[in-house]
């Protein structure tokens, strides 16, 4: 959408807008950061609006003003009621004026019809006598109410209300960690009403079903707080407009495993005594609730029950109850099984991990044995699977015993590239070395060593796999070589090709080959590597530069158009012709290498010019000076 | 009580059942329609006044011309809060005026100044230039915005509380947003 301007975004902060006006505006704040700035300075405005707005009334206040408004009634001489008898009550009057304004609607409804003004006819007489209200209404006492079957008097239940509502409000101010201050406080002050036989539960359920914000966050806090009013919490958990209070209320106290169990319950016994009234997205909130506060089997197996009973209409849902489904059965494999499907559902990755790690260090060679099954099983099932998720876990929980079958599995050539690139970039170097290990020593095919090798010196770093590369260079294996490296980041390339050069320093092969290790060189020089390879460079023999070894000459030139200098060039003895050759070329720069600036050749011609014996021939330096005049 | 909380429906007052009673001499009855709106009207006379005694002792009155005004009431037009908060309204524009008018035979009080714009304030001395400059709204405005923003009421019932058409609330509410944004600057913007 385009930018929604001041206007809306003041409507969108003072919630005025639509579900789908909302939708779009945050839409558009997600990704544009100008007006997710006016849209918090708009929150920001409101929240010290709010903040700078006195607080609740102190406890017993409203008694207080009350008392104080009946000692000055009783000084008066005349109190309203005897000066004004309810004979007439406020709405009486109105009657007259509603039964005229009917009556005149309705004559000009029937002379609108006597001239032909409409045509459908006007309700039966029988029809008007049906929407009449039934008159047993009137007979009921206005000033009572039936509440759970019980008659009450109104202005009594409205004062316990007012009552139970400036205690909630009044405790509300205690911080988070005062939440047992806050219960045992407002239980406290509650207690007289207990005795007087109110349910302060039914009271407090009033408050959190259809109070007005403040009342009902503190109302919320409570019912988390008292076992009494589970319930309460669990059906405004299931309420869509409240589901969001609820969370929060639970996330900032870090519910405790003593409401977790209750909590669950309670929903299952909402699902139990409602199957006409189907959760709505309580499910996979309450997992969340759950996984985020380590909620064990036992959980598990409640929460299950009730998300089955639920009907649930997302397939994550479905997913996830049958995965805690899963987990509560003794069986090993199935608890891995279900730990990888729950870690696919990114609520619930993170305690998902957790567990199986917990799971690996209890017994890693069972997990290897299950791992491998499903990484095999995964692998082979085509390439939608993610062998990462599996792979990723394992790594973590170090199980090396996995990496050696893992290597067996998958040798013989037909390694999952994926497979190789997440490797790569995992990093784990330990794992890899045995998965390398594994691959070499069972004689994998040609093919696949060289890819073994790489990934070893890549992750590994360790003399025999360096070895093992250059052999495999030398037999000719730097085609699938150069198609690994290909793939990686330079920063994950540039060591292979260290050691590719290290081990045969005079390339000599296809036109595409040269073409490839030269675009590689140079990327490298401009990318992460370039002083590792510079380091290298620096210790070969200024012999082994010269004569046409361009790849070099590229790389370094790379290099110093960078950020290494031509000092580090001079000192270990390389001629600095070659570098001005390479500037002269005119040859095909690769995309990634930049050009020597104006500032190296500058450095060039000074280097060559306090150099006599090396001094380039003229046409050398008629270029460097043509460029740097370019 | 009823044991089964689970079915029980969220209790609704009785508003015209309450009135009936008041008028009837119920004192009982009265203090349940007052008292859950006694904070709110604290609140209000505080944000008008700019002090807690004075917007207690402007509820207090307030409580006494309720009492005393009932039959003023025309309930089926506007809730009681609405009209109990419009009394309240009243009160401390009188109150204000009265002030306001000893004020003038006094050597004059400075008021208080905001910080200088584009300096680093602290949360507390934030919220102190937010009350100075919510103080620096006319009443109305400043009646609106926080009934609209602090007690999240509708436009409707803003607009019985302070005699004004719904549409006519919000454009106030709208105003009263400017006004502050430009008195409270680039602390809005900045934190």
């Amino acid at each position: 959408m385009t930018h929604p301007g001041t206007r809306q975004l003041q409507r969108y902060a003072l919630h005025e807008l639509g579900a789908a006006q909302s939708l779009a505006v945050e839409e558009h704040l997600a990704s544009c950061s100008d007006c997710a700035r006016l849209a918090g300075a708009e929150r920001r405005l409101d929240e010290w609006i709010v903040q700078t707005a006195p607080g609740p009334l102190p406890h017993g206040a409203s008694r207080a003003a009350f008392d104080r408004l009946w000692a000055e009634v009783d000084a008066q001489p005349e109190q309203p009621a005897s000066r004004t008898p309810a004979t007439r009550p406020w709405f009486g009057v109105q009657l007259p004026r509603a039964a005229a304004a009917a009556a005149l609607v309705l004559l000009t409804i029937l002379l609108w019809q006597a001239i032909g003004g409409l045509d459908r006819s006007l309700p039966g007489e029988n029809e008007l006598a049906q929407t009449e209200p039934d008159s047993p209404a009137s007979e009921l006492d206005p000033a009572r109410v039936s509440v759970a079957g019980e008659e009450l008097d109104l202005a009594r239940l409205a004062l316990v209300r007012a009552e139970v509502e400036e205690t909630l409000l009044s405790l509300d101010a205690l911080a988070p960690a005062d939440d047992a201050i806050f219960l045992s406080t407002a239980r406290q002050a509650f207690e007289p009403l207990e005795a007087d036989g109110w349910s302060v539960a039914h009271l407090v359920r009033g408050y959190v079903m259809g109070g007005e914000t403040p009342v009902r966050a503190a109302a919320l806090r409570y019912a988390a707080l008292d076992p009494a009013s589970t319930t309460t919490l669990a059906t405004a958990l299931d309420r869509p407009d409240l589901t969001e209070a609820v969370l929060g209320l639970l996330d900032s106290r870090r519910v405790s495993l003593a409401l977790a169990p209750r909590l669950v319950r309670a929903l299952s016994q909402l699902v139990a005594e409602h199957p006409d009234r189907p959760l709505s997205a309580t499910g996979l909130v309450s997992a969340d609730v759950l996984a985020r506060n380590g909620g064990g089997v036992e959980l598990a197996e409640l929460l299950a029950s009730a998300v089955a009973r639920a009907a649930t209409r997302s397939p994550q849902d479905v997913a996830v109850a049958r995965a805690y489904e899963l987990l509560q059965r003794a069986e090993l494999a199935d608890r891995v099984e279900a730990l990888l499907r729950l870690g696919e559902a990114p609520a619930h990755e993170v305690r998902a991990r957790a567990e199986f790690l917990a799971l690996a260090d209890a017994e890693p060679r069972r997990v290897s044995e299950v791992m491998l099954a499903v990484a095999t099983d995964q692998l082979r099932s085509g390439p939608s699977v993610r062998p990462p998720v599996v792979l990723d876990w394992a790594l973590a929980a170090r199980l090396h015993t996995l990496a050696e079958p893992l290597a067996l599995t998958l040798g013989g050539g037909t390694a999952e590239p994926s497979l190789l690139t997440f490797l790569a970039e995992l990093g784990d170097a330990r794992c890899v070395t045995l998965l390398f290990e594994a691959w070499r020593e069972q004689g994998v095919s040609t093919s696949a060593r060289p890819l073994a090798a790489a990934l070893g010196v890549i992750l590994g770093r360790d003399a025999s796999a360096s070895e093992a590369l250059g052999s495999a260079v030398a037999d000719g294996a730097l085609h699938d070589l150069v198609r690994l490296v290909e793939e990686y980041p330079a920063r994950v390339a540039g060591p292979v090709l260290v050691v590719c050069l290290q081990r045969r320093p005079r390339v000599r092969g296809t036109d595409d080959l040269q073409a490839f290790l030269i675009s590689s060189i140079a990327r490298l020089g401009t990318e992460h590597d370039g002083r590792a390879l510079l380091a290298w460079i620096e210790t070969r023999p200024s012999t082994d530069i010269g004569g046409g070894q361009l790849p070099l000459a590229w790389a370094a030139a790379a290099l110093l158009t960078q950020e290494a200098s031509l000092s580090a060039w001079e000192r270990a003895g390389h001629d600095p012709r070659v570098l001005s050759d390479v500037a002269d070329s005119t040859g095909p720069w690769p995309a990634a290498a930049k050009r020597p600036s104006a500032r190296l050749l500058r450095s060039l011609d000074r280097s060559l010019k306090r150099s006599p014996s090396r001094v380039p021939d003229e046409r050398a330096t008629n270029d460097i000076s043509r460029k740097e005049t370019r | 009580m009823g044991s089964n909380v689970w079915d029980a429906p969220p209790i609704e007052i009785d508003e015209r059942a309450l009135l009936e009673r008041c008028l009837a001499g119920d004192r009982q009855s009265f203090e349940a329609l007052a008292a859950p709106h006694l904070a709110t009207a604290r609140a209000l006379a505080a944000r008008l006044l700019g002090n807690l005694e004075d917007a207690e002792d402007a509820v207090q009155d307030a409580l006494l011309k309720s009492w005393s005004g009932l039959r003023g009431y025309r309930g089926p037009r506007g809730s009681f809060r609405a009209w109990f908060l419009r009394v309240v309204f009243n009160q401390c524009t009188d109150s204000w005026r009265r002030a306001e008018a000893r004020r003038r035979h006094e050597l004059a009080a400075p008021r208080p100044a905001l910080p200088a714009p584009g300096t680093r304030l602290e949360q507390r001395e934030l919220l102190a230039r937010v009350r100075i400059a919510m103080s620096g709204l006319p009443a109305k405005q400043r009646a609106a915005l926080h009934l609209r923003v602090a007690e999240e009421m509708e436009y409707r019932e803003i607009g019985e509380v302070l005699k004004l058409t719904a549409a006519s609330a919000r454009v106030y509410v709208v105003r009263a947003r400017a006004v502050l944004r430009e008195l409270l600057g680039a602390e809005v913007w900045e934190r």
